[in-house]
């Protein structure tokens, strides 16, 4: 069903002006044919009104943008899709963004000393053709996996994937990551799980009767989530936050649990523990769709045993591979899953996905048993084997909300008010997080915690509740970028040998042990284990994450990395450890910086490219992070209101452009292309959800999907489609995942409606939810979520309490800013001048510290300067500082435009632990606050006047200057003499 | 007879500020003014024990406007649906309005039409066209309501029913805009 | 609220002004012209004028002052015909004087204790705002007007010194000054009762900050020692003075009071912060 732009609602947005064109994009031929849209005409303007979406957060609310004579004048809201015509400050300061006077419009290259600002610039031509050389000399003479590469979060997936496929192609490996010091872990943990990514989206707000809320504001991206939240609020449902602040969410919320940071886990072992033990366990949902009832061949003192989940095949020689026993409580037998779905292993075609029996039978009523006698085991040929529902129960047992309580430090009588409405309302509650619970390093293990809470909740895939499957909603996914032309066999030579030793070619490989602390499962007590980490892998791509990185820039272990191409992300503020990422940055022999903006890494850059803005280029959109239906199914149109200025080009071109002077395979032949293949998407697809062509879909505006349960009239996990479903080890992006990618139209063996029989394709699971995961003991996290302290808090670092006496945190997000962007916007800067910290009134009042003071917040590693700011919101013991701040209006020689002064991430070491999956490292610790006498860092802006420096230019200043020596940064300092 | 207020459902406002944005955008306000904005009421109470609410604020186009009173060239009037605007061209800049204004919301800007008096129009532009002030259409809690007070059927004249309802402090100027809020304690007496 | 310097002038000069008329309808009263009350006059419409000239500093746009009789309810509009009243008043009152139209005289001096009286009421009462409590009393007129009787009579005082008025003048004058300096401190201390007792109290506009607070130095030393307490001992000093030591008690006096009225103005703008202070 495809949302189409209602004239009502577009005539109201196009208010009362006279539109002669309503749209224009390059390629765009006239797409947006109105009767009306040529009368009128009464004025010379050329006035356009054209939509489009937001990019300024991970939200993607539909907008549409006046243009007047080829310039950007007014933002407004598209009232007929997800966001409802609402829109935050962020999306009206967009004429801010483009005409900003830190713009970079040409090529650059450096001139002067790293950092000394000092620009030329160079035609795109010079630029690539000195890129090639750099970078091939590198590659040629030290190996291609001495060339990092590096994009920001939420520019959009397409552009991703253009960076992605370009680098791994050449053979880079190293990255500092996107995603997984905040997001990844919950991501992957639940495609490794049960294959979708539904512990941030898809959540049915629309239909339940309780919101779990852990760790989320309400306005940080997509504020739209808020009105399904006030609905189900009005409706009756009651809303649980557990957060460590007293945030926009908490007060709303109906119950508050105000969590010591970093105790995440005690919270959620008490639910699991609370939800097992009560009558409303999803028992039905664990024997039918999970491994619980699996044996497992634990793996005793003396290294007997496998560790994994019991097969046939290490039961008895000459055993199915592809049969996972259990016991059938029905017929007294021993019967054996069919996870042979691609009829490799003699069990696949009607006994895939089946219990069957030793005959190989299926025996349709089968009841396999979760646990053995008194969870003690059950023999079998010889040898006694538990469930790893036995294991589970086990685990989680000591786990009582009086435990809870003392880790987290917090009421019983909250945690047990939490569950009780959580579990009354269960098969019809849902759970959506945020990131902060992802600020650590055991990020993996948070997620399956809260996977195996949903799940014995009985809240996947029902009305109200978490849902799996999100398709069918449009088209294909983004992920088919890569995985169409390495299906087709297009994957380059480097790159498989890159993955073909990749052992040796990550930067990750020395990052396998480390000491964390435990908590014993019996005793509660914490303890030192050695972990083993799998080599952290993100979004498939082997061997990178800030840390490691940084590392091998720096320092040069476990190699040096000598080249590093980067696009619109900035490190320095936003990966842990700032300082040695500047060491790393000047080490390189040659660093290319892709960017809209001056920043402080771009001013170690060797050449900048300028990116063109969001808004002036083409790209099918859609929200990220953390929403429902309808959002979680829409795409939509972001298109240009202008050409880009100068000669900014768009990110994707700029890969697809650079690929040929590398020689790189790209596949597509351009943007357009792929986007054509995504918004067609498979045959099998709905017509009516299916555009002929990217054209065909400017024209529609959007396209929404219906839900899952719509369509089969069943829960997705009913449907035998709930597994994960990659099969590009190690990794987990690149096959025909469960969403997006219609896989509910391609299971092997299936018959659609026009005869074609789908044929088998790479991809293995046994089609079961993993509460006891084998792929996470794969990973290094152990197969059941451990509680792991932080390694530096006050329980773990009693040490450094007499001189670090309060628990420091950074993972509030302010509404004004989208990580480190906004800083230059006068609009967003007067919403919110400062960096602020936030320190309970008491604790202010015994440090001798007022409202607005300028303080020290100092950590082991360094310290930083913020404002304070006095408020209840937060605990006495505890100090929030924000992240990614730095001061454009500073000079580059000014400390890199000021990147250290109040960047938090400077206060945090990068020496591990790390989450042993997706490398997530610590963003929190113990520090101490006091006043700092020299008030605020120099030079930067102070009042609103000071702002001023950062307005938009003109049409006629932009024309006036070509950038021949750089960008003429805007520095309160100039704006002085 | 036609009463046009603005009415604001506390409950629903999450302390953006799109409102204090969005005005810049539809009324060409210059860095430094506001014609409104959004202060964070508390947290009240002791950490964990607390309550907090925004308090979205501009004029409020008072039923007894006592800026209308002070000025003395009649540049700030009163319309006939209650609207409270400043007529740039009789604005001699004597300030008197922004002394007698209780609530600190009127602005002497030196910045763009020198020397006269800013404020909230309610866009009276956008409303003589038919439509909502740009806070209203655009604000992401949908917390902010326009209309007749005087139609039942109104969506002011709904929440307004629905639930309490608060006003600023009252000296005699009667303000207009009403403050809806049921989930948190009204603090009479809210300071910037 | 930051102190409006134009318009803080302007009530001071007035009021000096206004009491100077007063000083001289009191002569005129009594049936003896004060010595120098040309100069007097002068002195009060020059003072008047200069006030008023200062007081459009204070607007944005001057040259659209006319439309000021577009509200003439309003306190500004009503002070402005005040202000041409009165300086109508003392012009025809110093051409008199000049022409020695004495019975003229004697009628203007009684306008002239009638238009001295009502100005710094008028001019005050214009501050009268319920939405800044501090200023939302008649004390705050009342002591526009006991400080312009305090200035304007310790100045014409002073001006009638210099000039040589003879002993039984100066002995009235004297009284006249002293009277002016007590009305001044009786006022400006009823006005600052009404700050500890005016309604919607916050610690912006409270007592405290004047007895104790960040304006401590400024009221005790400025409104309290210069304002109140120095006039009213030079004053009372000045009563069985030589003419010269008279002139330099109330020279001294006036001295003092413009200092102290100033201070106490300061304050004024001070704590006269609005009930809900929201954006600005």
């Amino acid at each position: 069903m495809a949302l189409r732009l209602s004239r009502r609602g577009f005539l109201k947005a196009a208010g009362g002006i006279a539109a002669s064109t309503l749209l224009v994009g390059t390629g765009a031929a006239g797409a947006f044919a109105d009767e009306d849209a040529t009368q009128n005409d009464a004025s010379d303007d050329d006035i356009k009104v054209i939509p489009s979406a937001c990019r300024q957060c991970y939200g993607r609310c539909a907008l549409f943008g006046t243009v007047k004579n080829g310039r950007l004048t007014k933002i407004e809201g598209n009232p007929d899709l997800f966001s409802e015509g609402t829109l935050c400050g962020r999306a009206f300061a967009i004429p801010q963004e483009l005409y900003n006077p830190t713009r970079v419009r040409y090529p650059q290259r450096r001139v002067g000393e790293k950092g000394s600002g000092q620009w030329k610039r160079i035609t795109w031509e010079e630029a690539y053709q000195e890129a090639a050389d750099k970078f091939t000399e590198i590659g040629e003479k030290h190996g291609w996996h001495t060339i990092a590469h590096q994009y920001g979060t939420g520019r959009d997936m397409l552009q991703f994937q253009a960076i992605n496929k370009l680098w791994l192609e050449l053979g880079s490996t190293a990255t500092f990551g996107v995603g997984n010091l905040c997001w990844v872990g919950s991501y992957f943990t639940s495609q490794r799980i049960y294959g979708d990514e539904t512990q941030y989206t898809g959540w049915d707000g629309n239909n339940t009767d309780c919101i779990l809320i852990w760790c989320r504001q309400e306005r940080s991206r997509g504020y739209y989530d808020w009105l399904t939240v006030k609905r189900a609020q009005q409706r009756g449902a009651k809303v649980i936050c557990v957060d460590p602040r007293f945030t926009c969410t908490a007060a709303k919320a109906d119950i508050w649990l105000p969590i010591r940071p970093g105790s995440d886990m005690a919270l959620v072992l008490a639910f699991i523990n609370e939800i097992i033990h009560s009558d409303k366990c999803a028992l039905d949902f664990a024997r039918q769709y999970t491994n619980a009832p699996f044996f497992i061949d634990e793996k005793d003192e003396s290294g007997n045993g496998t560790g994994y989940q019991l097969r046939q095949s290490i039961m008895r020689e000459g055993g199915n591979v592809e049969l996972y026993p259990a016991w059938d409580e029905a017929h007294g037998q021993l019967i054996y899953w069919s996870g042979d779905w691609q009829d490799k292993n003699g069990v696949g075609g009607e006994r895939a996905f089946k219990w069957l029996d030793e005959a190989g039978n299926i025996v349709e009523d089968a009841v396999p048993a979760l646990t053995t006698p008194d969870g003690q085991g059950r023999e079998i040929e010889g040898k006694v084997y538990r469930t790893a529902w036995d294991l589970l129960v086990e685990h989680v047992t000591p786990w009582t909300i009086e435990r809870a309580a003392e880790f987290c430090e917090l009421d019983e009588g909250k945690i047990r008010e939490a569950v009780s409405a959580y579990l009354d309302a269960s098969p019809h509650a849902c759970f959506t997080r945020g990131q902060k619970v992802e600020f650590s390093i055991n990020t993996s293990g948070i997620s399956q915690a809260f996977t195996i809470m949903i799940a014995l909740a009985g809240n996947f895939d029902t009305k109200g509740g978490n849902n799996i499957g999100r398709e069918p909603a449009t088209g294909y996914d983004s992920f088919m970028f890569d995985v169409v032309p390495n299906q087709q066999g297009r994957m380059g030579q480097r790159r498989k040998q890159t993955a073909m030793n990749i052992k040796k070619l990550s930067v990750c490989q020395n990052t396998g042990y480390q000491t964390i602390l435990q908590a014993d499962d019996a005793t509660g007590e914490l303890r030192e284990v050695t972990q083993n980490s799998g080599g952290q892998v993100i979004y498939g791509q082997q061997g990178g994450f800030g840390a490691a990185t940084t590392k091998a820039m720096a320092k040069g272990d476990p190699f040096q990395i000598y080249g590093y191409w980067q696009q619109t992300s900035e490190p320095i503020l936003s990966i842990e450890g700032g300082k040695e990422i500047i060491e790393g940055f000047k080490n390189l022999e040659f660093f290319v910086n892709v960017d809209i903006f001056m920043t402080p890494s771009g001013e170690l850059a060797d050449i900048i490219l300028p990116a063109a803005h969001p808004n002036e280029v083409d790209r099918v959109e859609w929200a990220h992070s953390g929403h429902g239906y309808p959002t979680s199914h829409t795409y939509l149109i972001r298109q240009p209101f202008h050409a880009p200025l100068g000669e900014a080009k768009d990110d994707m071109d700029i890969c697809f452009e650079f690929a040929k002077y590398m020689d790189v395979d790209m596949y597509w032949k351009d943007k357009y292309e792929f986007f054509d293949y995504m918004v067609k998407g498979p045959a099998t697809l709905p017509p009516q959800l299916s555009c002929a062509s990217f054209e065909d879909f400017r024209e529609r505006i959007s396209v929404t999907g219906v839900q899952m349960t719509d369509v089969k009239g069943a829960p997705k996990y009913e449907t035998g489609f709930m597994r994960k479903t990659s099969d590009f080890r190690p990794g987990f992006n690149t096959m025909y995942r469960g969403n997006k990618m219609g896989s509910v139209y391609r299971f092997p063996g299936t018959t659609l409606p026009d005869g074609t029989k789908i044929p088998a394709h790479p991809q293995s699971d046994n089609g079961k939810m993993e509460l006891w995961s084998e792929d996470l003991l794969l990973y290094g996290n152990g197969p059941l979520p451990m509680y792991i302290e932080p390694p530096i808090t006050k329980r773990s670092r009693a040490d450094l309490l007499d001189e670090y006496p309060f628990t420091l945190i950074t993972g509030g997000r302010s509404h004004a800013f989208f990580h480190t962007e906004y800083r230059n916007s006068p609009w967003m800067r007067e919403v919110h001048m400062f960096p602020t910290m936030d320190i309970n009134p008491t604790t202010a009042a015994e440090l001798g510290i007022k409202q607005d003071d300028w303080c020290w917040i100092e950590t082991y590693v360094d310290r930083i300067r913020q404002r304070a700011n006095l408020t209840e919101a937060i605990s006495p013991d505890t100090i929030h500082v924000e992240h990614d701040w730095w001061f454009p209006e500073r000079e580059a020689t000014d400390d890199l435009h000021g990147a250290l002064d109040s960047n938090c991430n400077v206060l945090f070491e990068n020496n591990g632990p790390y989450d042993p999956a997706v490398g997530t490292d610590n963003f929190g610790g113990l520090c101490k606050v006091y006043k700092a006498e020299e008030g605020a860092p120099d030079n930067i802006c102070l009042t609103s006047d000071d702002l001023k420096i950062f307005l938009p230019l003109s049409a006629e200043d932009i024309a006036a200057d070509e950038q021949g020596d750089g960008v003429k940064m805007p520095t309160v300092k100039g704006a002085k003499q | 007879m036609t009463r046009n207020i603005m009415a604001i459902d506390l409950d629903s406002c999450i302390g953006c500020h799109s409102c204090a944005v969005v005005c810049k955008q539809e009324n060409n306000v210059g860095l430094g003014t506001f014609y409104n904005k959004v202060l964070t009421i508390g947290p009240t109470g002791t950490y964990p024990d607390l309550e907090m609410y925004y308090l979205p604020v501009a004029c409020q186009h008072c039923d007894n406007p006592q800026c209308v009173d002070v000025c003395p060239t009649g540049a700030s009037y009163q319309r006939e649906d209650g609207i409270v605007l400043v007529d740039h061209s009789k604005c001699i800049g004597c300030q008197y309005c922004v002394m007698a204004c209780p609530y600190g919301v009127r602005t002497y800007d030196e910045s763009r039409d020198k020397g006269v008096i800013e404020k909230c129009t309610l866009c009276a532009h956008l409303v003589d066209a038919g439509e909502v002030p740009a806070c209203v259409r655009h604000c992401p809690g949908q917390a902010r309501f326009f209309g007749d007070l005087d139609d039942p059927d109104s969506d002011v004249s709904k929440l307004v029913t629905a639930k309490a309802n608060h006003k600023l402090t009252d000296v005699g100027n009667h303000p207009g805009v009403v403050f809806c809020m049921d989930n948190c304690t009204w603090i009479g007496d809210e300071q910037a | 609220m930051s102190v409006q310097w134009p318009l803080l002038l302007f009530s001071v000069l007035l009021g000096t002004s206004s009491g100077m008329l007063v000083y001289l309808g009191i002569h005129e009263a009594r049936g003896r012209r004060a010595t120098a009350s040309f100069m007097i006059a002068l002195t009060a419409l020059v003072l008047l004028g200069v006030g008023g000239i200062a007081s459009t500093f204070h607007l944005g746009h001057p040259e659209r002052a006319l439309h000021i009789m577009g509200n003439m309810g309003s306190g500004l509009s009503r002070e402005l015909i005040g202000v041409g009243v009165t300086a109508v008043v003392t012009l025809a009152y110093a051409v008199c004087v000049r022409m020695s139209y004495a019975s003229a005289a004697k009628g203007l001096g009684f306008c002239a204790i009638v238009v001295g009286a009502v100005l710094p009421v008028i001019a005050g009462s214009s501050f009268m705002m319920a939405a800044r409590p501090t200023w939302d009393s008649a004390t705050l007129p009342l002591m526009y007007l006991g400080g312009g009787l305090g200035l304007g009579f310790t100045l014409a005082a002073a001006i009638a010194c210099a000039k040589g008025a003879e002993a039984a003048e100066r002995a009235f004058a004297a009284k006249l000054a002293l009277a002016g300096a007590a009305a001044a401190a009786v006022t400006a201390l009823i006005w600052v009762a009404w700050v500890a007792l005016a309604p919607y109290p916050d610690a912006s506009r409270s007592i405290m900050r004047l007895a104790a607070g960040d304006l401590a130095a400024l009221f005790w030393i400025g409104a309290v020692a210069l304002g109140v307490v120095a006039p009213c001992v030079l004053c009372w000093m000045a009563r069985r003075a030589d003419a010269k030591r008279m002139l330099a008690y109330v020279s001294g006096a006036f001295v003092c009071l413009l200092a102290g009225s100033v201070a106490l103005r300061v304050i004024m703008y001070a704590v006269a912060t609005s009930v809900q202070q929201l954006i600005y």
